[in-house]
């Protein structure tokens, strides 16, 4: 079996379990989604002539659509596709001539099969999902909607606020919410993503 | 106590005994797990470590490690941790903790806590908390190394301060200390590296399990990386920073996991002493048996001696008696 495609959770290698166990399980394919690049197509099979450049690519928050095959070599029985959506912090891709090896460094969320399959049903209510209504997929306090974390975002980067604001914690608030924008942002990337196949 | 009393307590303390025998077992079973995900974490951590050394050794100019400057001020933050649960032996670890704290904690460094203990003791010390955490913060580790290295690399970026320890209220019982770790800034000297022996790896059974044959294969490709022909998206210090982000939580995720190991030591100890107390009481147990039953037997032999006398003087001998003495005693 050819592994062009590897996937580790640093931190805690345990925690891979939650995306797939990688001795009954094969690894198809993954598509790294980001904020700031083009979707990444990551193959398990690929063409290994290809020369590429060595890249080594951070991100703080990434969405990944794992495609997982059970039964990949058992010819009695059939084999299972399996896709999972996963919203996930301080990502690390690295690109070899052969290899793409994966690393999630932080934590990560699945995300509901259910909340895809919803918005399949009905194109147009995609587009006019707000960002609101895909709160409760995250850990986010109820009453606050991202519009409203995303404006309270922008003041802090208000000049009189960046310079006068040394609280940690208050700058740990600011980045949680910027990743929680940039989290809502990723989910609905990552619906997109799935439409548009 | 008659002998039919004592072969039920004697029944009784070795289904106790067996039953802290499965309990040591278990328990070990579980230190065993926990070693091998504490290995786990050390080789990849160590690989992380060493990735960003290379790097750093290549471009020295760029501070990748964040090394104070000369005449720059110390600026401390701790960060304290409860101990799970309340008994006898946290105790004794919360009084280590203040000692620790008085000793080692001035007034002008900062402290953050988790949990009521400790941020009691940091506010009789009068030391400078700037934020209480509940301990559900720490026991739910993804979100606390989070949390923890969101904090540090946050506070470091923006000079407010730039030394970093964490203490666990859990003893390390090779060094009799609480067990600590600095977290910031990363120096070789004070991780714990644990080297990756690639043969005895490809020895070892554990390589079957799935964990470590994705370890394996994350450490072979790390290890071979040739850095100068590498591109860094979007640049070299974002993935430095990234990579110390990473790098602290696995040190965190470490320190739990040890402090785990030793506090599963602590219960196989306390264990085996249970078993030999148990075997103790076996022991004296056993020792009553068999004088009860030797007085018994002196009495039987005393009574069936009787006996022979009175048969040697009437024709008809109440055996049948004696017996009913015998099942009665």
């Amino acid at each position: 079996m050819s592994k062009n495609l590897i996937v580790t959770t640093t931190i805690n290698p345990d925690l891979l379990l939650k995306i797939y166990n990688s001795n009954i399980e094969e690894l198809v394919k993954v598509v790294v989604l980001t904020l700031d690049y083009k979707p990444i197509e990551l193959f398990n099979n690929r063409n290994q002539k290809s020369q590429r450049t060595n890249k080594l690519s951070m991100f703080d928050v990434a969405g990944l659509i794992v495609t997982t095959m059970k039964n990949p070599d058992d010819e009695t029985a059939k084999p299972i596709k399996m896709k999972k959506m996963i919203l996930a912090q301080d990502v690390s891709l690295l690109t070899e001539n052969n290899v793409d090896l994966l690393c999630l460094g932080g934590t990560f969320d699945i995300l509901p099969n259910d909340l895809i399959l919803e918005k399949y049903k009905n194109i147009k209510e995609i587009k006019n999902t707000t960002l609101e209504e895909l709160d409760k997929f995250l850990e986010l306090p109820k009453n606050e909607s991202s519009i409203k974390a995303y404006l309270k975002l922008t003041d802090y980067f208000s000049v009189k606020n960046y310079f006068n604001n040394n609280n940690v914690l208050k700058l740990l608030d600011h980045k949680s919410e910027a990743l929680n924008v940039a989290k809502k942002t990723l989910i609905k990337s990552i619906i997109a993503w799935q439409i548009r196949k | 106590m008659n002998t039919k009393e004592l072969k039920e307590k004697q029944n009784n303390l070795s289904f106790f005994l067996k039953y802290v025998d499965v309990s040591k077992i278990i328990v070990l079973k579980n230190i065993n797990e926990e070693n091998r995900k504490l290995k786990n974490i050390q080789y990849l951590k160590t690989t992380n470590f060493n990735f960003l050394k290379k790097a750093n050794d290549k471009w020295p100019d760029l501070n990748l490690f964040d090394k104070m400057k000369k005449g720059e001020q110390p600026k401390k933050l701790y960060f304290l941790i409860d101990p799970e649960k309340i008994d006898d032996i946290s105790v004794i670890m919360l009084k280590k903790l203040q000692e620790l704290l008085s000793k080692n904690i001035t007034q002008d460094d900062y402290v953050i806590t988790f949990g009521e203990h400790s941020n009691l003791m940091a506010q009789k010390l009068e030391l400078n908390v700037i934020e209480k955490f509940p301990l559900e913060y720490y026991t739910n580790l993804d979100h606390f190394s989070d949390l923890t290295a969101s904090i540090i690399d946050l506070g470091t970026k923006n000079n407010i301060f730039n030394q970093v320890e964490i203490i666990l209220s859990n003893i390390e019982f090779s060094q009799n200390e609480l067990i600590k770790r600095v977290l910031f800034p990363l120096d070789h000297e004070k991780i714990d590296m644990v080297e990756f022996d690639e043969k005895k790896f490809e020895d070892e059974e554990v390589m079957e399990s799935l964990n470590n044959k994705d370890v394996y294969n994350f450490i072979k490709i790390y290890k071979n990386i040739d850095i100068t022909k590498i591109v860094w998206e979007p640049n070299i210090t974002f993935f430095a920073s990234q990579m110390k982000n990473i790098i602290i939580k696995q040190i965190i995720n470490e320190a739990k996991t040890k402090a785990k190991i030793e506090q599963l030591r602590l219960e196989f100890k306390l264990l085996e002493e249970k078993k030999n107390k148990l075997l103790e009481k076996q022991e004296l147990l056993i020792r009553n048996f068999n004088r009860i039953r030797k007085e018994e037997s002196t009495i039987q032999s005393l009574l069936l001696h009787s006996a022979f006398k009175v048969s040697e003087q009437e024709p008809m001998p109440p055996l049948m008696n004696i017996k009913d003495n015998k099942g009665g005693s």
